[in-house]
């Protein structure tokens, strides 16, 4: 049967659908068909798809509640593959031709659930059933837990690479108007009415909030499409529409996703991103959210067929569905007498039940019409029809609504359309802080206070206000707007926002009935009264936390998960916190409210993420020279967020024969390492000498023009934070260089010194890391090669260590740097950046008969290792003095004042047997130890072993002939000479000789030479 | 997230600044003589308050300047920025604290 | 020898799509210049040298024939110059108070066009571009991604340029063809 309970086209209903336009679609592998405009959720509704899921905890069939995102039960496991996407609202995808979805949580089949076997145990399964059994003992959580998500898992996660594309972008506004309802309609043409950027923003797939869902609505769309007209016209006016604003936090800076193609369907975007997520930031906000309607709490009152009033009128008048064809309206307030109406008036058999007494004559008299029976002063007692309402039980209720009483009517229904009144969207509100107050008349909570006015300036308006009438919300929209314009600074020129002239009924006063009575007490019995659909909460669970004492309503939400699945308890919270009150015997505000938390629904990774995945993740910096070692065969090795080559192996080699042909080759021939990535600052000034005596521990006083030096930096604890060389290029001029990835931390700890406490000082430091390109020349064969290309004498003599020489270098202008991080002949060659491709290419090029060698950072390793070059951040980390490192030679005895000066002589700092770099070398030389690996005291079989230090650089070096490793070992330095004991995590226990830290070439000739 | 308002940009998204802590705390002169204690108190402690705290930010992806802020630690809201040479502001009185909403 | 080859972070490349251009431009001369540009005296002979007044507004730039100065801090200034890059750098640098870097070859600036650049750039930046608080003649560091960028307005059609360190370049350019095919 196809589409049993769409209504004819005869029907003025259905004002949201092209009939004209079928689509096809599959829900658990059977297929159906729905049109262009239907949503899921109505397109089931009209094949007579009753049944969309089980219940998280109790495996319990259910069907649709709601028409709208605040839906709790009908979530689906979207589309397949890749694709596929878990807990969706069926009552948010929009249908489109070839969808396909699938339940959750059942097993095997929808219709018979094995799982469903808990809602028989039940009365096993109370709230925090789940803390008070699987926590203890800890040790076998990890073993029930399986169990647990397996059993009540929601959908399932895609595990394959997502296909799609998605865009993030940051808006600006002077307004922004969440909601696009007749308030923020109204709110977003009051606001443009002068200069002001106004940013209107709603979930759904059209604007007109309320005004969709209701029956005989040609007038009310009309008013809506003229103001949506003259919004539309108005450049300053940006309209987002299926975007849903999702957090709202400090600033008034607020987050929002835009559904782009998901109603194509998956692939079907072309290059548009599936979804774009918004990051905007408003001078001022307007909340027009609009208002939820609350379901009423009786027995079974989960069973599919149950409904929110306002969603059986929204399937019938905008999708032309009519959800059943025998519908009890069951009513504590006057807003479902319309519902009533409209499911009459296409066909339904209505019964209505109303829990008040005294319904007003009019009411009467248009229910008369249409031959809708009224009980007044009845409630449900009862349901029958598990899988779908087949009746329910009626009986009269006490004028306390505390009991029912009298004869019992059995009416036959498939299905119930139940309002418990209306509960304002205080989310966004909230969320920015804000108080909110209990509002008696509407039995509900609303906005009072903003918390923060400077940084969260908000007005809400419309019915997530408190008013309810179409023209009130208007008027409340249209002030809001006003006020938000003039208070962004951009007052409105005009004020016109043309009135909401179409007729509505008054309504009269809801009557709160918070949990309707059965005839046994509430929790006796088999039937369950649900407030909390989605995370299977019930009234009984709120009865048993009040009698453990879980009275507080944070306790409260945690206690029973009410509120706290993906629905966030839009539709629960209120009924909750009001049994809480009853049980308690206090008011609905002494409960108090729990905070509400974004996102207000559930968003992808994808979008948040937007453009910035995969390669634009994290950036990749990249030097000069890259091309080059790309077109070389370089692997990659990431040094913060560089791509330096770590080794360049050739055919055949692997990355260990690689490194140990690179690092022979430094030492017998001549290798070049890319060392653009080294940080550099240009400093200048006459207090320039000034700040180096300051951030280094040596002296700098008498360092000649043309010379350089090594420093070592220390932060005020006295740690070793960076180090570098720096060399005088002039009177008041000089070079720094900073380790790859302090650079960026060593230029703002100099800005910071010389603007926050020396600002008297004339110094400027201009970061240069990237006007230069860097090339290290490496080995005997260095300055034989080098001389080729340069008109500078780099004979020893001319040219000695540790000094700067300017001139050009194959041709283009360079400056180059005689320093050495291997302990070999080496020169820095420094050319500016444009020229870099062509100095490699012109030493390559040249370096063919000094047997030149590309080497990478691991060799670098290596070689700086067998010399006993620290790197910082790897032989240092933060805990370490120069003292530790052995390094004393460099902090100078006679200067007062440096950074990190005084901490050398704390108590901790100056006692002995700290940790203290020696060298290691172990028994057997081919074994490397791994680095982290700790030197124990003591070997016991077993952990705990009181560790004495740890391995920080450990190499199988080729110019040393066996393993070397580098390490910090308590009072190292007086015990060079011991043999120490590394126990391995696989158990391994293994010996080595601590010795002096320097494992090639001890006499530093070869440097000089 | 912060509007922040450098001295000397103007009103900036937080994600260009980054906060180092505790403003006003100026390195002690003649740090030889010094005790343990008052180099301690000097590198190893921060008020740490409850409510207003002056506070060192740094404009990095703006400027790269310097400056002060007041802010109010439990409601984030900034009561001012100034130039690090510019004098203290004072604290807001009570009166102002309440129209937040919050106490300090 | 051969003239050396010379590159620019990007060789210059470009990329277009329908409402939207970005091009690598080709290296013009570049000096970072430090000094207290309140001070009159150091002003005035700054302005002689360049021809245009350094006493900037925050945040703003001046073009005078083929130099530009662009504000970056209250004493930090950026010059774009076809001049001699040499000869004004050790110019200035030993002017009392004054500091120059050349930093022609530090980053890689990127034109960006068509209609669509507004919300290329918001893509990727938190500031607001909104002609209205970002006209020409402006300028403003900022971040793009996780880059620092040099952001400025050169004309209502619209164009704006990015400088953007040259380890970033790439980063920055495969960022704006990605989100020029999304806006
Ligand atoms: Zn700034």
């Amino acid at each position: 049967m196809s589409q049993s309970q769409r209504l004819p086209d005869e029907l003025p209903v259905g004002n949201s659908i092209d009939r004209g336009a079928p689509l096809t679609f599959t829900f658990d592998g059977r297929q159906y068909t729905g049109y262009q405009g239907d949503t899921l959720a109505s397109a089931l509704l009209a094949n007579g798809v009753r049944l969309l899921g089980r219940s998280f905890k109790y495996h319990r069939p259910r069907g649709l509640i709601a028409a709208g995102s605040e839906e709790p039960n009908a979530l689906v496991q979207l589309e397949t593959g890749a694709y596929t996407e878990p807990n969706t609202r069926a009552t948010s995808i929009e249908l489109y031709d070839g969808l396909v979805a699938k339940s959750q949580n059942r097993w095997p089949t929808l219709g018979f659930d094995v799982g469903a076997v808990n809602s028989m145990v039940a009365r096993f399964l109370p709230a925090g059933f789940y803390y008070k059994t699987f926590m203890w003992p800890a040790s076998m959580w990890m073993t029930y837990e399986k169990f647990i998500r397996k059993a009540a898992g929601l959908g399932v996660s895609p595990v394959d690479d997502d296909p799609d594309v998605y865009h993030s972008t940051y808006a600006h506004c002077d307004v922004l108007v969440i909601g696009g309802g007749p308030a923020g309609i109204a709110a977003a043409t009051a606001a443009a009415n002068g200069s002001a950027r106004v940013l209107l923003v709603d979930e759904n797939n059209q604007l007109g909030g309320a005004l969709l869902g209701t029956s005989d609505n040609a007038a009310s769309l009309a008013y809506r499409d003229k103001a949506l007209q003259a919004l539309k016209q108005n450049n300053n006016v940006k309209i987002l529409s299926r975007t849903t604003v999702t957090g709202y936090y400090d600033y008034n800076y607020l987050t929002a996703i835009e559904k782009v193609t998901d109603h194509l369907g998956p692939g079907n975007g072309g290059d548009a991103p599936r979804q774009r997520f918004w990051k905007i930031r408003a001078k001022q906000v307007v909340i027009a959210a609009g208002s939820i309607e609350r379901p009423l709490v009786f027995a079974d009152n989960d069973r599919p067929g149950v409904m929110l009033a306002n969603a059986v009128a929204t399937y019938i008048n905008r999708y032309g569905v009519l959800p059943g064809n025998d519908v009890v309206v069951f009513t504590n307030n006057d807003s479902a007498y319309q519902v009533a109406l409209d499911a009459a008036s296409v066909g339904a058999t209505v019964t209505v039940v109303d829990t008040r007494k005294n319904i007003s004559a009019e009411f009467k008299a248009s229910l008369q019409q249409q031959s809708i029976r009224l009980f007044e002063g009845h409630a449900i007692s009862s349901v029958r029809g598990a899988k779908g309402i087949e009746s329910v039980r009626i009986m009269g209720l006490s004028d306390d609504g505390e009991s029912l009483h009298g004869q019992a009517w059995e009416i036959v229904c498939t299905c119930v359309a139940t309002s418990g009144g209306w509960t304002p969207s205080c989310h966004m509100f909230s969320q920015s802080g804000g108080k909110l107050k209990y509002e008696e008349s509407i039995a509900g909570f609303i906005p009072d206070t903003t918390r923060a006015k400077k940084s969260c300036p908000n007005l809400s308006a419309g019915s997530c206000n408190g008013v309810f009438t179409t023209s009130e919300c208007v008027e409340q929209g249209a002030d809001a707007g006003l006020k938000a314009a003039a208070a962004a600074g951009k007052p409105a020129t005009s004020t016109d926002v043309a009135a909401f002239a179409v007729n509505e009924t008054a309504q009269g006063a809801i009557a709160p009935l918070w949990l309707v009575p059965t005839v046994h007490p509430v929790g006796e019995g088999n039937s369950k009264h649900f407030h909390d659909f989605q995370n299977d909460v019930t009234a009984a669970d709120i009865q048993l936390a009040a009698r453990e004492g879980f009275v507080s309503v944070e306790h409260l939400k945690r206690y029973t998960t009410t509120g706290m699945a993906t629905d966030q308890g839009k539709t629960s919270n209120l009924n909750a916190l009001a049994i809480m009150a009853n049980i308690q015997g206090v008011s609905i505000p002494e409960v108090g409210t729990t905070t509400f938390r974004p996102p207000y629904t559930p968003l992808t990774f994808g979008a948040v993420g937007g453009q910035e995945s995969r390669e634009l993740f994290i950036q990749e910096r990249k030097t000069p020279m890259h091309e080059w070692h790309v077109a070389s065969g370089a692997v990659f090795e990431d040094v913060g967020d560089w791509k330096r080559p770590w080794y360049f192996p050739q055919t055949g080699e692997d990355m260990h024969a690689a490194v140990q042909r690179e690092t022979l080759a430094v030492r017998q021939s001549v290798g070049m390492l890319d060392a653009s990535t080294l940080g550099k600052i240009d400093i200048q000034g006459k207090d320039a000498v000034k700040l180096l005596e300051m951030v280094y521990t040596n002296n700098w006083q008498k360092l000649a023009v043309g010379s350089c030096r090594y420093g070592l930096m220390l932060n005020e604890h006295g740690m070793i934070f960076d180090d570098g060389v720096t060399t005088r290029l002039g009177e008041n001029h000089y070079h720094m260089t900073t380790t790859t990835g302090g650079a960026a931390r060593v230029m703002s700890w100099l800005e910071e010194w010389l603007q926050t406490e020396w600002p008297e000082w004339e110094v400027y430091c201009t970061s240069v890391t990237e006007q230069w390109a860097v090339m290290a020349l490496n080995g005997p064969n260095a300055r034989a090669l080098l001389q080729e290309l340069t008109d500078i004498d780099v004979s020893n003599d001319s040219f000695p260590f540790m000094t700067m020489r300017e001139g050009t270098v194959a041709g283009v202008p360079a400056r180059i740097y005689r320093i050495s991080f291997t302990g070999e002949q080496s020169f820095e060659i420094n050319v500016p950046a444009r020229y870099g491709k062509h100095l490699i290419e012109a030493l390559a090029e040249a370096g063919k008969k000094h047997e030149l060698v590309p080497y990478g950072t691991e060799a670098m390793h290596i070689l700086r290792a067998e010399k006993g070059f620290i790197i910082v951040g790897q032989d240092t980390d933060g805990t370490v003095t120069p003292h530790d490192m052995d390094m004393d030679w460099i902090v100078s005895k006679t200067k007062i004042e440096y950074l990190g000066n005084r901490s050398q002589q704390r108590t901790d700092t100056s006692r002995d047997k700290r940790p203290q770099l020696i060298g290691l070398l172990t028994e057997d030389p081919t074994v490397v130890l791994p680095e982290g690996a700790h030197i124990v005291a003591e070997v016991h079989d077993q952990p705990p072993m009181p560790t004495i230090g740890h391995v920080t650089s450990s190499y199988m070096s080729p110019n040393a002939g066996r393993s070397i490793a580098l390490a910090l070992l308590q009072d190292g330095i007086n015990r060079k000479g011991d043999t120490v004991s590394l126990r391995l995590m696989d158990g391994t226990v293994l010996q080595a000789l601590v010795t002096d830290t320097v494992f090639v070439d001890q006499e530093g000739a070869r440097v000089r030479g | 997230m912060f509007i922040i308002n450098c001295p000397y940009c103007g009103d900036r998204d937080q994600t260009e600044f980054s906060c180092h802590g505790e403003a006003h705390i100026p390195r002690p002169t003649e740090t030889a003589q010094m005790s343990d204690d008052a180099w301690g108190n000097y590198v190893f402690f921060r008020t740490n308050p409850k409510g207003y705290h002056r506070e060192r930010w740094l404009h990095t992806h703006g400027c790269r300047r310097w400056f002060n802020a007041l802010r109010h630690t439990v409601t984030d809201e900034f009561v001012t920025t100034y130039k690090i040479e510019d004098p203290r502001p004072p604290l807001p009185t009570e009166s102002q604290t309440s129209s937040d909403g919050r106490q300090s | 020898m051969a003239n050396p080859v010379i590159a620019t972070p990007l060789n210059e490349a470009d990329f277009s799509i329908d409402g939207f251009s970005v091009a690598e431009l080709d290296y013009s001369g570049k000096i970072n210049l430090r000094a207290d540009f309140e001070s009159k005296h150091a002003n005035q002979s700054l302005t002689k040298l360049l021809g245009i007044d350094c006493q900037l507004a925050p945040n703003t730039y001046k073009t005078s024939g083929d130099t530009s100065v662009f504000w970056l801090g209250p004493n930090e200034r950026l010059v774009y110059t076809n001049g001699d890059v040499d000869a004004m750098v050790s110019q200035w640098r030993n002017k009392a108070g004054c500091a120059a870097v050349d930093v022609s070859d530090y980053s890689s600036v990127l034109k960006l066009s068509g209609p669509k650049a507004r919300d290329v750039i918001a893509s990727g930046t938190p500031f607001d571009i909104h002609p209205e608080v970002f006209s020409v003649g402006d300028c403003t560091q900022t971040r793009f991604g996780n880059a620092t960028i040099l952001l400025s307005n050169h004309s209502e059609a619209p164009e704006f340029q990015i400088q953007v360190r040259w380890s970033f370049a790439e980063y920055v350019f495969e960022y704006i063809k990605r989100v020029a095919r999304y806006v």
